[in-house]
């Protein structure tokens, strides 16, 4: 079930909350658990059990970290049980194909695989997970006595399958002692609405654009449509990922629960150590806490300082997704962190700020087509025609329709990736009367209207009769 | 004094910005709860006339359908087909992309005259070959026949200047270019690209449907009279019965443009009007019309014309001299052949796409005269999927 549907707009959602608040207040985690296993299991039938299985498992193990915390080796063999467990599921689920197939390249073998359907959410509820392991071995958080707090922390069906990926830490207290109120049921109802649009009335629609790009055929493609298509999935994987994270955390809220921002406005960076600074905020949060800092961070010289940011930066691409053009995006990355930690930061601070902001968005748009082109020949391929290196033309009139079609779109989005209606939005709040008071809920509601239009018109399917 | 004036009108303004989240929350809880209960009484459609397909019934529960799978997934697609006024939603979306400047929707364009072309995508060389072929093959059936291809373009090619600037478009007189070269030289091409382009500003083509309008197959009958060697009646030979002023017909549902302009359908009736019997051979019915106005009532009002496209159908007149065609052709056709009635004794209409028999003993049988194979361009060559 995704949260941009009919589906769970007018049925799931008002359903489950009505239960939620009608029930009394120590059955509301159990509403939530069950609720959750709902959302799950209707697109996940059948995978539902591993997430369970590693529920009970990794519940079990944090009590035992616990209870030996004083013998260093049973607490490590917890430890390294869960660790095991849980990106063992995730890397046969995951990255089981992508093993074998290079395996076999490596060693002249003819294996092939048979393609394993991923368990929804499961790069998310298993960093979730471990997230919680860790921080008991460490003697960070008490463990979770009570199985169904535990559940309700990795279920919980705001993040469950496309995060933000949770630390167990940040809502341990919030799991029993949290206080659901009115203004903030309204905050995350406001919220929901605009990572609803933002979602289904922009990203969506950009990303037609992209795809109608992506297909072209590279010798047809002129530079300017290179450069539309990339930018036009630029939008559309920020306003995508960040609406829903957006949905996510208002629907914590309506919960009662108060979840850490995932996006601040990437796209406005000067540099892109700041950039990974406001982009998917909770998994750069969560290498640097589990992964960078134990490694050593930058506290053990340089040399072990470049090991641990090539290996952050190789997984942080590698989680992306089961292939090599992930690991590359990743890396890429990497080298221009490294780079700006060196030299490049020093530089910058002595320029003017547009300079910063003009280069890193030009990283960010082509570190963009390393992470669409699965194959990097195709993606290389795409870069140089971005940069005139091929033998397309500058200008067609393709590019020219792609421009004036989406021109609107485009401007509402590059307002829309800056601070700008936030800051105007919220002076209005402060200042505003009557007219204000009412225009504002109008104008949401006319937004929620369209996006009720926008989601029909998914399932809009003509049978074109004049064919037969 | 003045301290005490700020402090109460900050205390004004917060709660101004406070009572907005109060009637965000009314707003939002009304319309959710009136949209859920307007879905719970409303009754379930079954067919869906703007999309032309059965919409999605309440899906029936088993433990099996739901573990793999199956149940969920009938059940959103139940919800979706089902939601309240659900046709009104997509023109609303439609609505919207035009204030933002968009021209097209699912391969249909907007033109500048709001009229709904679709685009034409030409064909490999290979798939184009192969179509070409099969109307060779067709005229290869009828060695001893005057055979005619008449092949028409669309608003796509007679509308091309109306389009958006820079949209995306094949060129449909290209394929007729190539069409030309390729056909069998037995057979005669018919062009009627000039005909309708000096004709443009007239209606000759529906404004929401792709096919054209009487008055446009009416100036093709005109033309082709020229090449088949009888003299074509004045449109003062007829009487222009308006029969409906509310036709949105396939381009308007492919599109999702809703809010469109309907078009007005027209038939051409003699003043002296003849008897004549339509026999639908496939359906071993006769009956004494060519118009089919039932259809009037339903969404796709061009199958007045016959009621649609049938394997075979055949057409008796009183016309003297035995003269017999036969019509191999697209639903293009049925707007075109009420005018040829007046000059064949028996005319043979033919659709390819549900006609099983054999063609040439159709023609031997009956002694065929005349062979005319109608199509239009963007159905017969279109090669996007849609």
């Amino acid at each position: 079930m995704v949260f941009s549907s009919l589906l769970f707009i007018f049925k799931f959602l008002p359903i489950t909350l009505l239960l939620y608040y009608v029930a009394p207040k120590p059955l509301r985690n159990m509403i939530l658990i069950l609720a959750s296993l709902v959302f799950y299991a209707w697109g996940e039938p059948i995978y539902i059990v591993i997430m369970i299985f590693a529920i009970i498992f990794d519940y079990t193990n944090g009590l035992l970290i616990e209870k030996n915390s004083a013998h260093k080796f049973r607490k490590r063999l917890g430890l390294i049980a869960s660790l095991t467990v849980n990106l063992g599921l995730l890397s046969f689920f995951k990255y089981y194909g992508f093993f074998v197939s290079n395996f076999s390249a490596l060693f002249h073998l003819n294996l092939t695989t048979k393609s394993l359907p991923l368990p929804l959410g499961i790069s998310f509820y298993t960093f979730q997970s471990m997230s919680y392991i860790i921080d008991v071995y460490l003697g960070k958080v008490p463990a979770q006595k009570k199985i169904l707090a535990y559940a309700t922390f990795v279920t919980m069906f705001p993040q469950l399958v496309a995060g933000p990926i949770v630390r167990y830490i940040d809502i341990s207290k919030q799991i029993n002692n949290r206080k659901e109120n009115l203004l903030q049921f309204l905050d995350g109802l406001e919220l929901f609405i605009i990572g609803l649009a933002k979602k289904v009335l922009l990203a969506n629609n950009i990303g037609v654009l992209w795809s109608s790009v992506k297909a072209t055929p590279i010798g047809e493609m002129s530079v300017l449509t290179a450069w539309i298509g990339i930018v036009s999935f630029t939008f559309q994987i920020y306003f995508d990922f960040s609406g829903y994270s957006d949905m996510a955390i208002g629907l914590a809220k309506m919960l009662g629960f108060e979840l850490n921002i995932n996006f601040n406005y990437p796209y406005i960076s000067r540099n892109v150590t700041e950039f990974w600074r406001r982009w998917h905020i909770s998994l750069g949060t969560w290498f640097r806490e589990y992964l960078y800092i134990p490694l050593g961070g930058n506290r053990k010289g340089s040399l072990k300082q470049l090991r641990n940011l090539f290996v952050v930066w190789f997984l942080t691409g590698f989680w992306h997704g089961a292939n090599w053009n992930f690991i590359v995006w990743g890396l890429y990355f990497g080298t221009f962190v490294v780079m700006e930690k060196f030299f490049l930061l020093r530089w910058l601070n002595n320029k003017p700020s547009w300079i910063g902001h003009v280069y890193t968005l030009l990283v960010v748009i082509v570190g963009w087509v390393f992470f669409e082109f699965d194959n990097l020949t195709q993606g290389l391929g795409f870069i140089k025609t971005m940069f005139g290196m091929g033998t397309n033309k500058l200008i067609d009139g393709h590019a020219l329709y792609y421009l004036y079609t989406n021109a609107i779109l485009m401007i509402i989005l590059a307002i829309g990736s800056t601070p700008l209606i936030y800051k105007l939005l919220t002076k209005i709040k402060m200042t505003m009367k009557i007219t204000g008071t009412i225009a504002i809920p109008v104008a949401y509601m006319l937004i929620m209207f369209l996006c009720t239009a926008y989601l029909v018109n998914e399932s809009y399917n003509p049978f074109l009769y004049f064919r037969f | 004094m003045d301290l005490c004036n700020s402090l109460e009108r900050r205390i004004v303004l917060k709660k101004y910005s406070l009572s907005y989240k109060y009637l965000l929350g009314i707003l939002m809880g009304t319309y959710i709860l009136v949209l859920v209960f307007l879905n719970m009484i409303t009754p379930i459609k079954r067919f869906s006339e703007t999309e032309n397909r059965d919409l999605e019934q309440r899906p029936a529960f088993s433990f099996d359908n739901l573990f793999h799978g199956r149940f969920t997934k009938e059940y959103e697609k139940y919800i979706e087909d089902q939601f309240f006024i659900r046709d009104m939603w997509i023109g609303i979306k439609t609505d919207c992309e035009r204030i933002l400047l968009k021209n097209e929707s699912n391969g249909v364009f907007l033109s500048k005259n709001n009229y709904l072309i679709q685009s034409f995508l030409m064909p490999s060389d290979q798939n184009f070959k192969a179509k070409i072929d099969t109307i060779n093959q067709i005229a290869a059936q009828a060695p001893l026949a005057n055979k005619y291809l008449m092949m028409v373009p669309t608003t796509a090619e007679i509308l091309k200047d109306d389009l958006p600037a820079y949209a995306p478009n094949d060129s449909e007189s290209a394929a007729i270019k190539k069409t030309k070269e390729l056909l069998d030289k037995s057979i005669t091409f018919v062009d009627v690209s000039n005909t309708l382009t000096t004709k443009k500003n007239e209606y000759i083509f529906y404004r929401n449907d792709h096919h054209w309008t009487s008055k446009g197959a009416y100036y093709a009958y005109n033309e082709l009279s020229k090449y088949m060697g009888f003299k074509a009646h004045d449109e003062s030979y007829y009487n222009i019965k308006d029969v409906t002023d509310d036709f949105l017909g396939s381009l308007s549902s492919k599109s999702g443009y809703q809010f469109l302009k309907p078009d007005s359908i027209d038939l051409y009736i003699p003043k002296h009007e003849k008897s004549y019997s339509v026999d639908y051979l496939d359906l071993n019915k006769v009956t004494d019309s060519i118009y089919d106005m039932k259809s009037l009532q339903t969404k796709d009002k061009y199958n007045v014309f016959f009621g649609g496209n049938f394997g075979l159908i055949k057409i008796t007149t009183h016309v003297p001299g035995g003269k017999k065609l036969l019509v191999v052709k697209d639903s293009y056709a049925n707007s075109l052949i009420p005018f040829l009635m007046d000059h064949y004794s028996e005319i043979y209409v033919v659709d390819p796409r549900y006609y099983e028999d054999d063609l040439s003993k159709l023609v031997r049988t009956n002694n065929i005269n005349d062979l005319l194979i109608l199509y239009n361009v963007n159905t017969f060559y279109n090669d996007a999927s849609y």
